[in-house]
């Protein structure tokens, strides 16, 4: 959105008096991420972070600052990290608020505040990228290798509606690293990156390698990544099934400057071969998708544009991996289609001190479910193909206008105002045989009754949010805002038809074990979140330390949660049932703390220092029952040490007892643990060895979101299922190293 | 004197038909087998003969969620412990197989005491059934067609497809009248839909015209029936639309009308 020259980026602008530029503290403190990524949006906190110019450019990965509290992750926090995790939604595991549902071992669900998954809004490079898959095996963080990333934003609740719409959680968006041109009369300039890791627990490995050439004017590179693993082990050196997986990315970034127009054009493919899925029925034996987007941003005398274009296309598959040890196929196949433009305009700060922004959206998602038959004769399943989604078509289209205003140094306010509106559709649907019965329902039959219904589906959402930022000193801040946000019913949570138990158990992203079918009735998600932030420093000088405190309240009416399915013949009676999607007014709260503290500084030993991340959620439906999967009290505490370029840190996590489960998806109780961790960096100039033991004590644990342990079974039904009793075990001990040379 | 010598003449031939004409009972039958797969059924013993006859009834496969007709006895031998074991079938044929199936034939095994056959099984391996019809048959990755099946003489015992219940059991019970179900279901509704169906009715309110079985109502001016022919619910109202609930055999069960 913004342009790569701070001089003409807002908060320059905002300050131009004092020809004053913030940097990200992370580039100063990069170890202390946690703490110092917090504040970006606070340029008058760190005043030793403070630099006078009279005229300079800098580049930085980080985009610009608004009311907004939000959290930047840069690409050194991310080039940490990268030996650790292989899933890129794992990179904001130490981001306040943020929590997962596990899914496989590179596609795991963030949920933020207690709000998961579809309410979620993900852009990858600008691209708003909805999971096709019935179990949504292919969530939009999978799509882009932590390698090819770098920075993420991360705006919980309270989202500036340029940056919302058609969600009530908020909003992750991830960049790939800016184009490196070079500079004028330098010539050509070559540049790479090349990085791999080990880990002990599931053998895992990979590597990456980028090669990027540039001039003054265009720039081309190349990022490529491979990542696999097999089964993990838990504490108790057990081996969890279906937690293998491999993956290759592959992708091309061509980009052109001149003066303040830059122009990127991206394309890139991901080939999964195989991804086990632990918590769900299903594994993911093949997936293969490419992507397209050109994006524009430019600054004219009137103002800036920024302007998106792309396309994503991926063919999905689900069946049973061999850990499951299935005498019977279960193919799915699920291809999915996302495609639209997002056009933003920015006008110049007047001599009012207003900031105004406006622009419009349009995505098409386009889904095609269906299931092949294993045999040519009518059989259970077969001769035709199951049509779980025919053509299903989810398109929105959007607009919004935003203001801001500096009314003083102390004071600065955000309006926003957006419009969306979401059609939806199918086409008709088919069982895998034409059986009929005088007993009860066939799918068939089924399918005759929902192919005679009307499809369609439009939804009006009007998104509203208001910001207010008050600083009264370098060393406070405090922001309170207020967003009324709409989500519409996804495609999966409207469209799937049949109440039979084998579709049934196919279905659902929950990693609860339970069967799902739609609901065509279902109504948009209105959420009205109230959010506080207070950003306090250490005032002198020192800046020694920092606490972030930020508590919210969310109200969701009509959200979509799930009731018992009446329609369903029989409910199971071994913990795991049939549900249908429902609307449930819902309340959320909780608060996100963050802090930070220097403890010792020696040039001879080094600095020690301690950051913490704690955040807590709850969540219940008004009609009593507890809102699934919130994550319960859990705490991240640090010491950290850096001598020169070597940097250390031991953390304790520790997580509290999941007692407040939700009834109607017979969620499961985990008990609280603590985990430690340490990891050790050195930087030798462009090299960087990275090695750390996770889960230090080797010790057995549950992490309350993971879900339901089912990786080890085959059942087609959930009758045939197991009891309901064993969560999805942790991950035990693991160590594991990795380099990276930039070059 | 002539009427005691009749009477004492005549009795022990009364005492004879006696047995006779009681001894043709029917009886209800409910068997559940490992895999959670259901058969509701009634059969016709006398106890005299230790025949069985007309055993049929519905085979629910519970956990892939389909139904069928077992409607052809065709078969019954003592099982050598004391009891008998009678055999049905879906299509009018002893023939079936599984893995691979030959065809999509259903069949079930009952097994009782032959002396009072409410005491159950005397035994419980002959309780098997095996489903091959369409909506039951898979096949592997060999292409090899498998019925769903609890055959406890079979290795493995049922299809092994996803985990275990190992629940086996069977009730016999004498079974009452057959449209003592479709009363149960009336009053059912009656109670839980007394908007609609008001006012309240006994049996005697019941009216059968085939292939209907029916109640009226007269505050709402609306029917409630079912039918012989397919076994759904039928609900008429009074502007004079006829509305197809859908199958009886799961609203009974919802309204604990179950065989």
């Amino acid at each position: 959105m913004y342009p790569l020259d701070f001089n003409n980026a807002l908060p320059i602008k905002r300050m131009k008096k004092n020809i004053l530029i913030s940097l990200n503290t992370s580039l100063l403190l990069c170890f202390n991420t946690v703490y110092a990524d917090e504040n970006v949006d606070s340029p008058n906190f760190f005043e030793d972070a403070l630099i006078y110019l009279e005229d300079m450019t800098v580049k930085s990965d980080i985009q610009n600052p608004t009311v907004t509290p939000q959290k930047n992750i840069n690409s050194a926090d991310i080039l940490k990290k990268q030996s650790q995790v292989s899933d890129t939604a794992k990179l904001l595991e130490d981001t306040a608020g943020m929590s997962f549902q596990s899914g496989g071992g590179i596609s795991s669900l963030p949920i933020i505040r207690g709000l998961n998954d579809n309410r979620v809004k993900v852009e990858v490079n600008g691209m708003t990228v909805d999971s096709i898959c019935p179990n949504h095996m292919n969530p939009a963080l999978a799509s882009i290798d932590r390698s090819n990333i770098g920075s993420i934003t991360v705006l919980k609740g309270i989202t500036p509606v340029r940056m919302g719409g058609d969600s009530i959680a908020g909003t992750i968006s991830v960049e790939s690293a800016i184009p490196e041109f070079a500079e004028e009369g330098e010539g050509v300039l070559l540049s790479g990156k090349l990085s791999s890791f080990y880990r002990s627990n599931g053998d895992a490995f990979g590597g990456s390698f980028a090669l990027g050439i540039a001039n003054e004017f265009a720039s081309i590179e190349y990022t490529g990544a491979h990542t696999q693993s097999d089964n993990y082990q838990d504490g108790n050196g057990d081996t969890i099934k279906s937690t293998g997986y491999e993956s290759q990315n592959h992708a091309f970034a061509l980009a052109f400057k001149k003066d303040e127009h830059l122009l990127q054009i991206r394309g890139g493919q991901q080939y999964i071969p195989y991804q086990g899925f632990p918590t769900a029925r299903m594994d993911l034996p093949n997936n293969d998708s490419i992507f397209g987007n050109m994006h524009y941003n430019g600054d004219f005398d009137w103002g800036s544009v920024d302007a998106k274009l792309y396309l994503e296309n991926t063919s999905h598959t689900m069946d049973y991996l061999p850990d499951r040890n299935a005498l019977i196929p279960m193919p799915m196949e699920t291809r999915g289609k996302n495609y639209g433009y997002k056009l933003g305009f920015e006008l110049p700060e007047d001599q009012d001190n207003n900031i105004f922004r406006f622009g419009s959206e349009f995505l098409v998602s386009e889904i095609d479910d269906y299931w092949p038959a294993t045999s040519s004769v009518s059989s259970m399943m077969g001769p035709n193909p199951f049509v779980n989604l025919n053509n299903a078509v989810r398109d929105r289209f959007g607009f919004y206008g935003e203001w801001e205003k500096n009314w003083a140094e102390q004071w600065r306010t955000m309006v926003g105002f957006r419009y969306d509106h979401t059609w939806t559709d199918t086409g008709n649907v088919q069982a895998y045989n034409t059986v009929t019965s005088d007993f009860l329902r066939t799918d068939h039959e089924q399918a005759m009754a929902f192919n005679a219904l009307n499809h369609e589906r439009q939804f009006d959402a009007y998104d509203f949010s208001l910001l207010l930022e008050y600083a009264p000193y370098d060393w406070s801040h405090y922001t309170v805002g207020y967003a009324r946000k709409n989500r519409a019913p996804s495609l999966q949570e409207l469209y799937p038809w049949s109440v039979s138990p084998m579709p049934m158990s196919m279905i659902g992203w929950f990693a609860d074990g339970n069967g799902y079918v739609g609901n065509m009735d279902l109504k948009m998600e209105t959420a009205n979140n109230i959010s506080f932030t207070a950003n306090i420093s250490d005032p002198s000088d020192l800046g020694a330390w920092n606490v972030e405190i930020s508590p919210f309240f969310s109200y969701v009416e009509d959200y979509i949660d799930a009731d018992l399915c009446m329609e369903c013949r029989r409910q199971p009676t071994n913990g795991y049932y049939y549900l249908k999607m429902a609307n449930h007014d819902a309340y959320l709260w909780g608060v996100d703390v963050t802090g930070k503290m220097d403890l010792y500084t020696n040039a001879t030993y080094g600095d020690l220092s301690t950051n913490t991340v704690m955040s807590y959620v709850r969540g219940k439906r008004t009609d009593g029952d507890n809102l699934y999967h919130m994550m319960p009290f859990n705490l991240k505490w640090a010491v950290n040490h850096t001598l020169n370029d070597w940097q250390n840190t031991l953390d304790m996590q520790f997580v509290d007892a999941k007692d407040d489960v939700q009834s109607v998806r017979n969620e499961l109780q985990t008990a609280s643990y603590i985990l430690l961790n340490f990891k050790s960096s050195y930087q030798w100039e462009k090299l960087t060895v990275d090695f750390g033991v996770d889960n230090l004590l080797d010790k057995h644990y549950y992490y309350p979101l993971s879900g339901v342990y089912i990786g080890d079974q085959n059942a087609m039904t959930l009758q045939t299922s197991r009891p309901k009793t064993e969560n999805l075990a942790g991950q035990g001990r693991s160590i594991y190293v990795g380099f990276s040379l930039a070059y | 004197m002539k009427l005691f010598k009749a009477i004492v003449w005549i009795l022990p031939f009364c005492l004879l038909l006696d047995p006779v004409q009681a001894a043709t009972v029917r009886y209800q039958v409910k068997m559940v087998f490992w895999d959670n797969t259901e058969f509701t059924g009634t059969f016709d013993y006398d106890i005299a003969s230790q025949q069985v006859t007309n055993l049929h009834g519905l085979l629910d496969d519970v956990a892939m969620g389909n139904i069928e007709l077992i409607k052809y006895q065709l078969e019954s031998k003592p099982d050598g412990k004391g009891g008998i074991t009678a055999y049905a079938y879906a299509f009018n044929s002893t023939e079936i197989a599984t893995s691979p199936n030959i065809n999509n034939n259903v069949y079930v095994a009952i097994n009782f005491n032959a002396q009072d056959p409410s005491l159950g099984a005397t035994n419980p391996d002959q309780l098997s059934y095996m489903d091959c019809s369409q909506n039951a048959l898979m096949f592997d990755n060999q292409g090899i067609g498998n019925c769903m099946y609890h055959l406890p003489w079979h290795d493995p015992v049922f299809y092994p497809m996803g985990g275990e219940r190992f629940v086996l059991s069977e009730t016999i019970t004498i079974a009452p009248d057959p449209l003592a179900h479709s009363d149960c279901l009336f009053n059912w509704a009656e109670i839980n839909y007394a908007n609609i169906f008001s006012p309240n009715q006994s049996a005697a309110g019941s009216i059968a015209l085939p292939p209907y079985y029916y109640r009226f109502y007269s505050n709402s001016n609306s029917y409630l029936g079912i039918s012989s022919a397919d076994n759904h619910i039928y609900y008429l109202t009074a502007d004079g639309a006829l509305n197809d609930a859908g199958p009886a055999y799961d609203l009974l069960s919802q309204a604990g009308c179950s065989l």
